[in-house]
């Protein structure tokens, strides 16, 4: 079992404070949707997780199985098991899928050679799984993909690297409802004791297709309040106005708590 | 009656070695070349032909391996479409209507004329009339000796309708210490359609200064690409002359100065008939403290309107000291002409470089990954290059001691 624990985690963009003290535990086992209006404060959680060098930690700590991840280098957080399914990939010119996927697993497994043909075989029923054209192995990567098809390509790349802890950023916008089931698809595949999740999602569609253990809502830089399903339905009845109406996260905070 | 070379001699002596005043030796001291220190031509006792490799090429139609002018092997396919391999006074005799072309007379610079009257290493390559050759032509020229000079002079007719791969290489030990003054000229019949790759990786202390014309004939079509990777100083200028109507050029180069190492390339697409086109697309890297200057040039003469030419440049500063320098420029004397050109020179670019690095690639790792990935189209050009030797002296030339 692997756990990945976020302690009062404070982060800062250009002096701009922005993630307030995040508290949040994920097991291996489980699932967590983290939703909240744009400008909350989601895609800074998961860009600092992976250590994005725009973004200054100020307080804090993110152990995964005890170690403290933010002291660690990218490559580093990766090696141990954290992924990121980028809201925006970025497009890589003259590398193509097939490199760029061989030689970060040969990055990320060191110790282990990568079997050609087995590595073949695998990215080739991963594709047909998530319904991708074989092509795309050998076109650059991202470039010139559209917005589905470069959240396919999030997915499958974190099917072949196969990590501890995903976490997905927005990976369900911009999909049409057919591109949705199958990246829904892809994540229930990872589903299972080893695999922690954590889906950022501004609209509730995707959890009707990945159904997770534990719903998080970000206000302002903060976990303002958590629970399971039910807060999904209260979401969707009420919207994100719900949360604007209550002035203040501390107000928030009250009202959730009582 | 003087000989071609001594003449090419005697000019040598009245001219001065080109300088600082020269416009387009303006950024390149002629010290990094030294021209004075390397007097005397790399004969076969000033180095050990042992040291010499062939290159990792494929299945070729010939591979020819010179030090010098020493034929280290030569081996040659039964292909149509190989070239007679002549010395070049026995060339313009056999082709005299391209004597003017072959011995102009006339000298752009010392280096020029000195390659003349001085070539260790002079060769006419006629590929014939209507021949087809399916597998790469390649012509390597390894240098050995220290502190010689070596000048290889490369005479190329393309017969018309001529269809190939020519693949150019002036290598080295890695251990060696030359200053190579190169010269290539070719001459493209009507209606052929080729390519041709120049790639130059010398060792870190030799130098390179290099004069090229290409002179594309009627509907000649020209893929021609060099990769500018090793030596510590590289003085190019290369001269396409579209001079027949409807001929067309593909341009590219890849030149990487790492460490020590000052790369200035000069092009010059010259359009003299009517209805050619020419693209061009010139990109570089600088790391450590190296250096690049890159001048291009489109001509746009009187007689050819209807050109379309095309040339960019962009140069990518790896490490914040090193410097890349670029001199666009155009000159159109007709109208009715497409012409463009653009240079952009740029960091890599940190959201790819995080991005790469979230998947466990190391940063140096994914600097070569990017760098790698902008050149990728231009060597992609030629299937049939080694490509990964190719991409290691790369990343050679840019990360010295690393490789
Ligand atoms: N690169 C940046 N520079 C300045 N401000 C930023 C930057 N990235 C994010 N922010 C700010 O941080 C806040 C949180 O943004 P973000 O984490 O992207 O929210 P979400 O993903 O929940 O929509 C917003 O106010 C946004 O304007
Ligand atoms: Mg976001």
């Amino acid at each position: 079992m692997n756990i990945l624990e976020i302690k009062n985690l404070k982060a800062e963009i250009e002096g701009k404070p922005i993630l307030r003290g995040i508290n949040l535990t994920l097991r291996s086992g489980e699932v967590h949707a983290m939703m909240g209006p744009n400008g909350s404060g989601k895609s800074t959680l998961a860009n600092v997780l992976m250590g994005h060098p725009d973004y200054r930690v100020t307080a804090g700590e993110a152990l995964l199985n005890g170690e403290n991840i933010l002291e660690l280098d990218i490559p580093e957080r990766a090696r141990l098991g954290l992924f990121l399914a980028f809201q925006y990939p970025v497009e890589i010119p003259g590398v193509t899928v097939g490199k760029f996927l061989k030689r970060s697993l040969e990055a990320l497994r060191p110790e282990e050679r990568v079997n050609m043909t087995e590595y073949i075989k695998e990215l080739r029923s991963s594709m047909d799984f998530l319904e991708m054209d074989q092509n795309f192995i050998n076109r650059n990567l991202n470039e010139g993909f559209s917005g589905g098809e470069k959240k396919r390509m999030e997915i499958l790349q974190m099917m072949m690297m196969k990590p501890r802890f995903a976490v997905m950023d927005e990976t369900d916008s911009g999909l049409d409802m057919d591109a949705l089931k199958i990246v829904s698809k892809g994540i229930n595949a990872q589903r299972d004791k080893d695999f922690g999740g954590l889906i950022i999602t501004h609209y509730q569609r995707i959890l009707d297709h990945v159904k997770p253990d534990h719903v998080h809502i970000m206000y302002q830089g903060e976990i303002i309040t958590s629970g399971g399903m039910e807060l999904i339905k209260k979401l969707e009845d009420k919207g994100y106005n719900w949360l604007n109406e209550t002035v203040t996260a501390g107000e928030i905070r009250e009202a959730v708590y009582g | 009656m003087k000989t071609y070379r001594e003449t090419a001699a005697a000019v040598a002596g009245t001219m001065t070695w080109p300088g600082k005043k020269d416009e387009e030796w303006r950024r390149t001291p002629l010290s990094l070349l030294d021209p004075e220190g390397f007097a005397r031509g790399a004969g076969e006792e000033d180095f050990d032909e042992n040291e010499a490799r062939p290159l990792p090429f494929g299945e070729t139609g010939a591979h020819l391996h010179y030090a010098g002018k020493k034929l280290i092997s030569g081996k040659m396919s039964s292909e149509e479409g190989l070239p007679e391999i002549l010395s070049p006074a026995l060339g313009v005799d056999r082709f005299p209507e391209e004597k003017e072309f072959f011995y102009p007379g006339e000298w752009a610079d010392r280096f020029d004329a000195w390659n003349d009257s001085g070539a260790t290493n002079s060769l006419f390559l006629s590929f014939p009339d209507n021949g087809i050759l399916r597998k790469p032509f390649v012509l390597q020229l390894d240098s050995l000796s220290r502190d010689h000079y070596s000048a290889p002079r490369i005479f190329i007719r393309i017969g018309r309708g001529w269809q190939g791969k020519i693949f150019i290489v002036i290598n080295g030990s890695g251990r060696e210490k030359e200053l190579v003054n190169a010269s290539v000229r070719l001459k493209a019949g009507e209606g052929s359609n080729f390519e041709l790759a120049e790639i130059q990786t010398l060792g870190p202390e030799s130098r390179l200064v290099q004069h090229s014309l290409y002179d594309l004939g009627r509907d000649a079509v020209m893929t021609h690409s060099q990769f500018q990777i090793g030596a510590s100083a590289v003085k190019t200028n290369s001269l396409f002359h579209l001079s027949g109507e409807g001929a067309e050029l593909q341009a590219g180069a890849v030149f990487t100065s790492g460490q020590g190492q000052h790369k200035d390339l000069r092009l010059e697409q010259r359009h003299l008939a009517p209805r050619t086109s020419s693209r061009a697309m010139y990109k570089g890297a600088v790391s450590g403290r190296g250096r690049s200057v890159f001048q291009g040039m489109i001509r746009v003469e009187h007689e050819a309107p209807g050109t379309d030419a095309y040339l960019s440049n962009t140069n990518l500063i790896i490490t914040p000291g090193a410097r890349a320098d670029a001199i666009p420029g155009l000159k159109i004397l007709t109208d009715d002409v497409k012409c463009s050109h653009g240079s952009t020179t740029g960091k890599l670019d940190p959201s790819q470089l995080f991005y790469l690095m979230s998947r466990g690639i190391s940063r140096s790792e994914a600097v070569r990954i990017l760098t790698e990935g902008m050149f990728e189209d231009i060597i992609s050009r030629h299937p049939e290059l080694p490509a990964d030797w190719l991409r290691e002296k790369i990343a050679g030339s840019l990360e010295p001691g690393e490789i």
